[in-house]
């Protein structure tokens, strides 16, 4: 079952507002064998890079040039908050590296690389 | 039968009204939730830095390469596996990709946990799940295996 999507305000994109609906667009993730669990997406900044290598921050799409202040504007005052990006699979490495190192210049060092389990049912499809 | 007088009779079957109401309650959170899970992989990304970087008595640092010339993964990859022939280069060494798991154990399996780590140098051309199966390899063969992407920009 796909929960609907929603579209956050932007202007308070991590409100406390509880939002359960999906973020970003669709994708085609990654099948591997053993990803460990990441968590819900709720409570982390998801940046999807979709099958045409545009970037997405949650359910907005962001232009590469400004990916590092819509990161941070992101983020807001949350404290300690994680990003996870959800890259297509049929993306070369170049497009998902471009965009851990626009995440790196934002002021984050690691990041999470979101796939599902070969044989799972589609969880961001 | 007959209690106090009366035309009451025992129920002898369970009631499992509630029983079914309690399961489609669990049923409705768990459709909502489990698409909101998310699975993946814990990276880093080293800052790039001018500084140089001293010299080290003995080398550390373990370093995997991968290319396309040695491991034909520039679109995803058939099936939930790796190319047979994939091979992949660890600290300078060609290896079967296969062999990747217990050739970082054997190295990395005595390092405290903090310095499991591999550097992973995939070439811009690659498929990104097919480096993502490697990643995946990798973690296989060691625990708490810290992966840092290496950078050239």
């Amino acid at each position: 079952m796909n929960p609907p999507r929603c579209r956050r305000p932007s202007t308070s994109r991590r409100s406390s507002t509880w939002c359960w609906c999906r973020k970003g667009p669709d994708v085609h993730l990654p099948n591997t064998t053993k990803p460990t669990e990441q968590g819900d997406e709720r409570g982390k900044i998801l940046v999807t890079i979709d099958q045409a290598g545009g970037l997405w921050i949650d359910d907005q799409p962001v232009p590469i040039e400004r990916f590092g202040e819509a990161l941070r504007a992101a983020v807001g005052t949350e404290q300690d908050p994680k990003v996870v990006i959800k890259g297509d699979a049929r993306l070369t490495f170049r497009e998902v590296r471009q965009a851990m190192l626009a995440v790196a210049q934002a002021g984050f060092q690691g990041v999470g690389l979101i796939a599902k389990r070969a044989g799972a049912e589609a969880k961001g499809d | 039968m007959q209690l106090n007088g009366s035309d009451m009779s025992l129920q002898s079957e369970i009631n499992i009204t509630p029983l079914v109401d309690v399961v489609l309650v669990l049923l409705i959170i768990f459709m909502v939730v489990v698409p909101l899970l998310l699975q993946g992989y814990d990276v880093d990304i080293p800052k790039t830095s001018a500084e140089p970087v001293p010299a080290q008595a003995e080398p550390l640092q373990v370093v995997l390469s991968i290319v396309p010339t040695a491991c034909r993964i520039l679109e995803p990859p058939a099936g939930e596996g790796l190319p047979a022939d994939c091979r992949v280069t660890l600290n300078e060494q060609e290896i079967p990709a296969t062999d990747l798991p217990a050739r970082l154990a054997e190295i990395l399996d005595g390092r405290p946990v903090n310095q499991r780590v591999l550097f992973l140098a995939a070439d811009d051309r690659l498929n990104y799940e097919g480096v993502l199966r490697i990643v995946d390899l990798a973690k296989s063969g060691v625990g708490d295996l810290q992966i840092e992407f290496l950078t050239t920009d």
